[in-house]
């Protein structure tokens, strides 16, 4: 079985080191002194990732099952990037093997697959994320620069629409209309950006990793976001090297964050 | 190389009414090695408002997304695949 981070083209840039001690010309990383600041910074920690994994605490019952081991094509998965609910029957699923969105029912049963390869609409080169907006269009964001629209038609999802980005979504999400999305760039440290509903950057904040490093600050900066509209909040997660969870106002203060002190992760020098 | 295995695969979740889940899977050395792929995961439930955080353990699964009492799991073997679970709380207590 495999599972692949999906960060990998830009572990490229990096060099990973088996000796414990760096020469005084080399920088190792993460160093807390490009660690962005926070008002409020909480140390958790995981614990011992030595024992066996517990079962789920608490009662629950399988609903459904998505994916096969060789059943139809449609149901087959390399690597599950992302799942998600579209709505309350709805889950999209997002596999790196694959450049299409598929669609299943909370049972299992295959609903649609949106796209395929190509660089034209309804294609694309490799989906990073997908998310459904207030009015129910599906917003899929591609390795290639751009956010393609789809909306439900009496054939199925129709593609409706592309904006071309001056980076690659990683991670999106609306609070009410307003969408934003977790992207890095080699000309800005931010890694949160907020859209307009016709695809252009109206805002850009969150700085997580400030080293002479870009390419660590990107790898670091490739995460995930989650909005929540109640708190008029946004979470980010570090994609890798850190422990790193923290909470933005939509404005882009920074109000907390915390970090895990027994992330473990690989030393890098540069 | 740490010498112990690496956190990798960052997921991060809000279910509503218990706070923020972030989790990361943990890559043994003896996984790396054989090239195999990690089978735990390891998460943490944190307030919204103040950033107060609490381990929930290891699981073998990865929660990619919840919603009301249902939930996704994330489970590569035998085969990658979700599973879609329906519990009478949107998380329990640890």
């Amino acid at each position: 079985m495999r599972r692949h981070s999906s960060f990998g083209s830009t572990l490229l840039l990096l060099a990973v080191t088996a000796s414990p001690v760096a020469s005084q010309a080399e920088r190792r990383h993460p160093d807390e002194a490009f660690i962005a600041p926070a008002p409020r910074t909480v140390s958790v920690t995981l614990g011992d990732p030595s024992g066996k994994a517990s079962p789920p605490s608490g009662r629950r019952t399988l609903v459904g099952t998505i994916g096969t081991e060789n059943g139809p094509e449609a149901t087959l998965f390399g690597n599950i990037t992302q799942a998600t609910f579209l709505d309350d029957s709805t889950v999209a699923i997002l596999d790196q093997t694959t450049p299409d969105v598929r669609l299943f029912s909370v049972t299992g049963r295959h609903l649609e697959t949106l796209g395929r390869s190509g660089g034209g609409p309804g294609e694309f080169q490799l989906p990073l994320a997908v998310v459904s907006s207030p009015s129910g269009e599906l917003l899929i964001a591609d390795l290639r620069r751009s956010i393609q629209l789809f909306r439900a038609g009496p054939q199925g999802f129709e593609h409706r629409q592309t904006w071309q980005l001056p980076f690659s979504p990683r991670s999106m999400c609306f609070v009410g209309q307003r969408l934003f999305v977790n992207a890095t760039m080699m000309e800005k440290p931010t890694v949160i950006h907020e859209l307009t509903d016709d695809g252009k950057v109206i805002n850009s904040f969150g700085e997580v990793y400030r080293s002479p490093n870009t390419g660590i600050n990107l790898q670091v900066g490739e995460g995930r976001i989650v909005c929540d509209a109640r708190r008029q909040l946004i979470y980010f997660i570090a994609g890798s090297l850190l422990g790193d969870v923290r909470a933005f106002r939509l404005t882009g203060e920074l109000v907390w964050r915390v970090r895990v002190s027994d992330y473990r992760n690989n030393i890098v020098t540069d | 190389m740490s010498p112990h295995g690496v956190h990798l695969d960052a997921g991060l979740t809000l279910i509503e009414g218990r706070g923020v889940l972030a989790m990361w899977a943990f890559r043994s050395l003896a996984q790396i090695e054989a090239k195999e792929a990690p089978t735990l995961t390891q998460m943490v439930l944190i307030d919204p408002v103040t950033g107060s955080a609490i381990s929930q353990g290891n699981q073998a699964t990865m929660v990619t997304d919840v919603r009301g009492s249902l939930r996704l799991e994330l489970s590569e073997d035998p085969f990658p695949r979700v599973e879609v679970h329906r519990s009478p709380l949107p998380w329990p207590t640890p």
